[in-house]
Parts: structure tokens; C-alpha cells; sequence
């Protein structure tokens, strides 16, 4: 299990901040907080840590997200066996 | 159980992205409030990675970290993290830790005890002292590196020490020198908040100091204008965010700086007042030296006067209106400007030279003392600057600002050290590449280090030309390498000796980071197995070199140089392992070490003051109510304790003993090594988002490791259609030492220029330092890792 808390900085423009936040409040394994502003704490909930990082990709990818900060994660085992099967990275840009 | 485990978890990763979130609209720091009866333990750490010094909160259950979170009352980060910084408490967790003591016996690590190991060390520094050599880095904490430089330079009358710092800050330190007569930036991390121009010198903050970055990012958040200039060898995830970017030739960075000294001149625009009053001017001399000869201001100009617009196109390949731009820049006094620096300009053939210039550049157009207003460069390490620099773990310094070559700071150092006069060697020990030149050097050919023990780093992995300047150690049979660390690495495959290490808050511990904030924290849960704490590993030794010899590792009264007494005054063993918390030796260590500070006004704050706060900025003074306070930006009378008053601007320090300060002249001079028709691609090596410096932690932690599992070769798509590349393609990218075979990826983080090659230096699999020159400045003893030859063709 992974937990995290992060602060999304929603974007300036009404209609797409507002599109982002109904796509969070759907999205399964996101817990949302209180809105302060045009920044919304939330708590994402996954399986493991890979589950966690596309979790938090698909949040920083939302066209309302203008920016994403973690400030909480929780700490898993370190499995250095396990193997890396990843070719190059994919392009990100 | 676990039901509990994810309860509390999801309400502390709750409370804690509230607080952030009510920060940012009260403009305030707010804690978090955390459910009660919360079975985590909260304390208070600085990050162990990078040097922008961020704060986490440790949760601690059942002697294991089991949570970070930002800190919110944290000055630097404000409760934010960085991705390398929220996973940070992985890094104590990777299952193939080191934990017993191993030597190499026939060509095997065989376990053995701690005495055995201590024992070992003894007797071979015993056998040879002037052979021994101590190679740190910026991870040491301010008492380990105290400690290895009063056991080295007190105990042994030998200067060989030297941190990895060389290798990335060296030239920072030369710079503020020869400028102010003192090491360390003027500036603060405030300035990012007050600037309305951030100019980036071949930095790459967005990925290599995303936290400090992201406070500008959040003032354009808020609707504040702040312009961000990118000057850069590659496009880089700062370039995205940059209103200008302007990409220049490698080395063409001498040139631009002077381009802007010519406009500032040439049309009048310089500040003449600031420069009257604060600056005197120099240049160099043949050979070079650190204090150079004088120069007068129209010595100065005639200098810069070739560096034109159209000049300096040539030479940096930026358009000549784009040199106009920056001068125009530099000209406005409304305009505050923040310049910020790191490895770009340090690891250069002239780094020290474009860390004058770059701060001259600000003296001379008067922006500089003012809030949002000046130079600053970062460093890549947690305490490169609370331990390498403050404490002075270099082969050349002494604490607090001395010089072994000073006879008053030697007579200093061995009063306060109580040591007989003439103990301390004035010759200055080998430099990190002369260090490991010598230590590959059979004995017989001159190579007069026999031992090094290397502690919290990786030099197998991290010196340039690894051939020459690591692997030629093996198969000498005289020669013998120590190697205390926490996870096998490149270095400790080539050890004979290797010590497990406590890491981060597995032990106590002080950091000072970029901006002169010292920052304590207390150890919180046990290392595994028999690791142990360095400073325990030195002292231990020394005491048996105590032991083993009786005027070894004392004072002029024949006391252990590592004495520490309890509260009421009695020695306490802390050369015995079970001894060693019996007391707070970081305490004792640090305290000892706080009067050298006070000679160049550096002064530290006391370690009991710090362990109330998220670090204090130093100099640190007390005021009249008791309180200590910090000092934001120094020289200026409006904040530094130590300016006179009525001075405005004053460099007490002053290396022309005028309270001014230097503006350098140094002219563009070519790189060390180019292309040409043979080796036709500049290379330049750096580091990447998930990853620190040679991979040893980030790689156990496998959410960093899977976003980046090794490394690649950038090339740009015009280059990769010439060789008829596609990303994902192997190639060979081999310079004049050595050849590699690693993957392609073109328009990946970034994009290179056509003619110049990327290799990040994180992956122990493909040591990009086999290809890397040796080249080093002159003045700093800093490598160049940013430029050499190569040749890339398919695999």
C-alpha cells in the first residue's frame, strides 16, 4: 500500500479548474480535501508505489492541474532484487 | 493492524496537504494537525540529499520510518518536497545494506569484527602516517568532517584530506574569496521571492533544485512577474518555464559575462557610485594565483572592450541583440536581479574565474545587497558548505576560514586545538585529483599515498577519468583503500577494507546548506546490523593510535584529542561502541568547533539553539533580549550584524583590507579539450530528477529506480538522423579514455544542441566518468565534467 498527500495548484481558468475537480472527485483511490483557494489537498491511495506514480501522473496531466506538490509519503520496503525490466525511458515532453 | 497502519497514514497524509494548502492562502506556516493517538513519532530532519536543505518530518514506529512529510515550518521549502525528498526515507531501507565490517583476504571481503577492523586501520596509518589520506564529501556532518580534520591535521601532522566537494564547488569557493575574502554567498534563498528577473547560469533548477525553483513558479502561480532567463548548453525542464532562452557554445559563458561588463561600460550604465565606494579591480597572473595582481578601472575597460556584442556572438553563438538584452538588463536599477549558479560554471577549466566575473558582473552594475538583488550559487550537497567549506575539509583550509599556509591560523587552530606550537604541516595536502593520482601511483614511481579511507562517497564512480584516477589502484599490492559506506558501490568493489555506515537519521547528525543555514537533528531509529556511526569509525581509531603510541593523537598535556565529558565533567569511553551515546558527542564536537566561526564572522549558531529551529542562516549573533537571530544577507548594513553603522555596504572581510571588494577580469580562453574531425561531439555529464550523484540511495528506492533504471545518451534529432539513429538505438560513445555502450534518446529531458552529446553519471553500470577529462582549473583544482570530445557511432 501507498499513501501520499499532495497540493494541486488548480488552474486560474474557472472552466478548466472546475472540469479537473470532477474528474478528481471520479477518479477512484483520490480522497479530496477542502479547496483553499485554488488549492486542493488531496490524499491518493494506491496499491504499491508504481500504482501510485501514475496515479500521480494522471493528476499533473489534467489540463485544469497547473501544478502538483507531494508533502506526504508514506514509506515502503526497498526490494532491490526485484527486477527493472524498463527500456528507455518514454518520451515525457 | 493494518487497517490501523492505512487509517493513520491517509489522515496524516490528509492533515498534512491541508496545512500546505491553508499555507499557501494565509501566507503562513500551518502544522498539521495529526489524529490523535497517532502511534508515529514526529522529528524534525534536514533532506539527505541535495544543498537546498529542505526540512521533512520523520514518522518513526517501532524503531522504522514509516512516513515523510514536508515541513511546514521549514524557511526553504515551506512543507513542499521534491520527488528524490518525499521518498528519502527509502533510502535506509534497500535490503543489501552493509552491516558487518569486511576485509579483503585473498581477493575475497571476508567478515570480520570491529575491533579487528579498527585494528587494521591503526596499524596501517601507525605504519606510515604521511602516506594516509582522508577522502570525504559534502554528506559529511559538520562533526564528522571536524573530527577527520583534527584527527588528520592535529593528530597527524598531514594535510592529505579532501571532500568530494572538490569535484563540485571548489571553484564557488575560489571565487568568493579572491571576490570578498571569504567563501560563501552574500545572498539568500529569499531572493527568489523578491527578484523580478532570475537569471540561470548553466543550472538546471527545475530538475536539480525543484523546491527552490518552485518558489518562483509559485509567485507566477499567484500572478507576480517574474522573468526567468535560461542560459544553457541544453534545453532543460527549466527551459520550459523560462521567458528567454539563450543557448550558448560550451565555454562561451567566459565571453557573455564580459559582453555584459562591455555594455555596462560602454554605455555608461554601470553603477559608478557602488563601484567607487565598495570595489577595487583585478586580473590575473602567470601562473595564476587566488589573489591575482591590481588592475585600475581603466585597465578594466580596456580589457572588456573587445568583448562586443558581435564578439561575443562569435565566440558564444547568442545573437549579439540577445548580449544587448542581458546588458540592458543588468543597466536597469528598478530591475532586481537574482543570478543563480551551480555545477555549469563550477565545473569548468575556469570556473573560478566565471564565479568572479559573475559576481563583479552584479557589482558593477549595483545589483547586489539588496533584497531579490544579487549572486548566488548553489551547491549540489547537503552540508558542502556546513562541512567542507565552514569546517574546511580541504587539503589547503583549517576551520572557520584559516589557511595551513597562514602561520596565525596554524598558531590559532593549535591553540585552540591545544596542541604544541608547529604541530600543524604549513604545505597545503593533495588536492582530490592529485589525492587519487598518487594513491594509483605505484610507490616506487612517486606515488606516495599508500591509504586512503574515503568515507560518505563514491569515488570509483564520481572522478573524472576513472581509468587514471580509480581503476589503476587495482592489482597495486602496497596500496590500501578503505571504504566506510551503507550499500556496495563501484568504490567498495575495489576496497580492502569495508566499514558499514550509519546513514541519515540513523545517527545524530548537522548539515549546512547553500544559503549558510546550519541544521541539526537527532538520530532516530538504529542502523542495521553492526553499522555504525563515522564519527564513532575516526574516534574509535584515533584512540587506538593513542594506545598504540604515546604521543600519538594528544594534546601538549598528553589528553586524547578526542576528549567529551559528561555534565559533570567526567571523560566519558566514546571510543567504546556502547559507550558512545552515553553522551551527545555531535554536541560536544560542534560546540568545540563553534569559536572558529567568529574569526571571519561566520559565526554559527549554538548547537542548543539549533535544535529548536529549522536552521539558523550564520553569522548568528545574540540579541540584548537573549534571543539569537540570523543574518539573511551579508556586507549589507541592513541586515548583517557586522556592518558598521552608516556603511551601507561593507565588506569587512576584505581581501585589500579597504572594506571592497575585487571585480576580476579574465579573458575567454577555449576548453581544455574540443571537438574536431576525430572525436567530433561535445560531451557534458550532469544528473537527472530522480537520481543523486552516483545513484548509491536512489537506486535502492524503487519508485526512483523504475522511473529512471539507467542511464542513456541524449543526442539531438538532427545528429541521430546523420548517424541514422532512433531512440532506443545502442551506440558507443567512446572520447581519447575509454568508449561506452549505452542507449539513445533523442528529445528526451532534454534536447542538446547539434554537435554535443548528454550522459547523466548516475548508473554504477555505465560510468560515464570513464569518458570525462581530467582537466582541472588552475586556481580551484575543480574538473571540468561539462566538456570533452567524444565520438558516437552504432554499437
Amino acid at each position: 500500500m501507498a499513501v501520499k498527500g499532495v497540493l494541486v495548484t488548480l488552474s486560474d481558468d474557472p472552466i478548466l479548474a472546475g472540469a479537473a475537480l470532477q474528474a478528481l472527485r471520479l477518479k477512484p483511490g483520490i480522497e479530496l480535501g477542502e479547496l483553499q483557494d485554488k488549492w486542493l489537498p488531496l490524499v491518493l491511495e494506491t496499491e504499491d508505489e508504481g500504482r501510485s506514480k501514475e496515479l500521480v501522473k494522471w493528476v499533473e496531466g489534467l489540463e485544469g492541474v497547473y501544478f502538483l506538490d507531494t508533502v506526504f509519503a508514506s514509506v515502503g520496503e526497498g526490494d532491490p532484487g526485484e527486477p527493472f525490466t524498463e527500456q528507455i525511458p518514454k518520451q515525457d515532453k | 493492524m493494518k487497517v490501523d497502519r492505512r487509517k493513520f497514514l491517509k489522515t496524516s497524509a490528509m492533515a498534512a496537504a491541508t496545512a500546505a494548502a491553508v499555507s499557501k492562502v494565509s501566507g503562513q506556516a500551518v502544522k498539521p494537525v495529526l489524529a490523535d493517538n497517532s502511534p508515529l513519532k514526529w522529528d524534525k530532519a534536514p533532506c539527505r540529499f541535495c544543498g537546498t536543505g529542505c526540512h521533512v518530518q520523520v514518522g518513526v514506529r517501532n524503531g522504522k520510518v514509516e512516513a515523510i512529510a514536508g515541513d511546514p515550518h521549514a524557511d526553504v521549502n515551506k512543507g513542499l518536497l521534491c520527488v528524490k525528498g518525499y521518498n528519502v526515507g527509502g533510502i535506509l531501507y534497500g535490503k543489501d545494506r552493509i552491516k558487518h565490517p569486511m576485509l579483503r583476504v585473498n581477493g575475497e571481503l571476508k567478515k570480520i569484527s570491529w575491533d579487528e577492523a579498527v585494528e587494521v586501520i591503526a596499524k596501517r596509518i601507525r605504519k606510515n602516517p604521511k602516506g594516509f589520506a582522508y577522502y570525504g564529501s559534502g554528506q559529511w556532518t559538520v562533526p564528522e568532517g571536524y573530527i577527520a580534520q583534527k584527527f588528520i591535521k592535529g593528530g597527524l601532522s598531514n594535510n592529505h584530506i579532501d571532500p568530494n566537494a572538490r569535484l563540485c564547488m571548489a571553484s564557488a569557493v575560489t571565487g568568493y574569496i579572491s571576490t570578498f575574502g571569504v567563501d560563501e554567498p552574500p545572498s539568500c534563498y529569499d531572493d527568489f521571492d523578491y527578484c523580478d528577473t532570475l537569471l540561470i547560469w548553466g543550472n538546471n533548477p527545475a530538475e536539480m533544485h525543484p523546491v527552490l525553483f518552485s518558489r518562483v513558479i509559485d509567485r507566477r502561480s499567484r500572478g507576480e512577474k517574474v522573468r526567468i532567463i535560461d542560459m544553457g548548453t541544453r534545453r532543460t525542464r527549466t527551459t520550459d518555464f523560462a521567458d528567454d532562452y539563450l543557448q550558448f557554445n560550451p565555454q562561451g559563458d567566459l565571453a557573455i559575462v564580459n559582453g555584459i561588463a562591455h555594455l555596462l561600460i560602454e554605455n555608461g550604465t554601470f553603477d559608478a557610485e557602488f563601484v567607487e565606494k565598495h570595489c577595487n579591480f583585478r586580473g590575473d597572473t602567470q601562473p595564476f594565483s587566488l589573489f591575482g595582481k591590481e588592475m585600475s578601472f581603466e585597465d578594466y575597460k580596456a580589457s572588456v572592450k573587445k568583448y562586443t556584442p558581435e564578439y561575443v556572438e562569435e565566440i558564444s553563438g547568442i545573437p549579439a541583440e540577445k548580449i544587448r538584452m542581458l546588458g540592458d538588463l543588468f543597466a536597469d536599477k528598478s530591475n532586481r536581479i537574482c543570478s543563480i549558479w551551480c555545477m555549469g560554471v563550477n565545473q569548468h577549466t575556469r570556473g573560478t574565474a566565471l564565479n568572479r566575473m559573475i559576481n563583479g558582473v552584479h557589482m558593477l552594475s549595483g545589483h547586489f545587497g539588496k533584497r531579490g538583488d544579487g549572486p548566488q550559487s548553489l551547491t549540489g550537497q547537503p552540508a558542502a558548505c556546513g562541512t567542507c567549506r565552514e569546517v574546511g575539509t580541504l587539503a589547503h583550509a583549517l576551520p572557520g576560514g584559516r589557511i595551513v599556509a597562514n602561520g596565525d591560523h596554524r598558531a590559532a587552530t593549535e591553540n585552540f586545538w591545544n596542541l604544541p606550537a608547529g604541530t600543524i604541516n604549513p604545505t597545503p595536502g593533495y588536492h582530490t585529483v592529485k589525492m587519487w593520482e598518487q594513491f594509483c601511483t605505484p610507490t616506487s614511481e612517486g606515488g606516495d599515498v599508500d591509504t586512503i579511507w574515503v568515507q560518505v562517497t563514491n569515488p570509483g564512480q564520481s572522478l573524472p577519468n576513472l581509468k587514471k584516477h580509480f581503476q589503476a589502484k587495482k592489482g597495486l599490492k602496497d596500496k590500501f583503500l578503505i571504504v566506510a559506506d551503507v550499500y556496495p558501490t563501484v568504490s567498495t568493489q575495489l576496497a580492502d577494507l569495508v566499514l558499514p555506515a550509519a546513514l541519515w537519521v540513523e545517527k545524530n547528525g548537522i548539515f549546512g546548506n547553500s544559503e549558510r543555514r546550519t541544521q541539526q537533528w537527532f538520530k532516530m531509529v538504529d542502523p542495521p546490523g553492526e553499522a555504525r556511526d563515522d564519527c564513532w569509525m575516526m574516534i574509535a581509531v584515533a584512540r587506538k593510535l593513542y594506545e598504540m603510541d604515546e604521543t600519538a593523537m594528544r594534546d601538549k598535556d598528553g589528553n586524547f584529542l578526542f576528549t567529551v565529558k559528561d555534565d559533570n565533567g567526567k571523560e566519558v569511553p566514546v571510543w567504546n561502541w556502547e559507550n558512545y551515546y552515553d553522551v551527545n558527542v555531535d554536541r560536544a564536537m560542534y560546540e568545540e568547533y563553534r569559536p572558529f566561526t567568529h574569526m571571519k564572522k561566520k559565526n554559527v549558531a549554538p548547537y542548543d539553539v539549533l535544535v529548536k529551529e529549522r536552521g539558523m542562516r550564520w553569522p548568528v549573533v545574540q540579541k540584548e533580549d537573549g534571543n539569537w537571530r540570523e543574518t539573511k544577507w551579508r556586507f549589507a548594513e541592513f541586515d548583517d550584524p557586522f556592518v558598521e553603522k552608516g556603511k551601507g555596504q561593507q565588506f569587512y572581510n576584505s581581501v585589500t583590507k579597504d572594506d571592497k571588494a575585487l571585480i576580476w577580469f579574465a579573458p575567454y580562453e577555449p576548453a581544455a579539450e574540443e571537438p574536431d574531425a576525430e572525436y567530433p561531439f561535445w560531451l557534458s555529464t550532469g544528473r537527472v530528477l530522480e537520481h543523486w550523484h552516483t545513484g548509491t540511495m536512489t537506486m535502492r528506492v524503487p519508485q526512483l529506480r523504475r522511473a529512471m533504471p539507467h542511464a542513456y545518451v541524449e543526442m539531438s534529432p538532427a545528429d541521430a538522423e546523420k548517424l541514422g539513429l532512433r531512440s532506443g538505438n545502442m551506440v558507443i560513445v567512446e572520447s581519447r579514455r575509454a568508449k561506452l555502450k549505452l542507449p539513445v534518446w533523442i528529445k528526451g529531458r532534454s534536447t542538446v544542441a547539434d554537435g554535443s552529446v548528454f550522459i547523466p553519471f548516475f548508473d554504477e553500470n555505465l560510468l560515464a566518468n570513464d569518458l570525462t577529462l581530467g582537466e582541472i582549473d588552475p586556481i580551484s583544482k575543480e574538473p571540468d565534467y561539462k566538456k570533452c570530445a567524444v565520438k558516437v557511432y552504432p554499437a
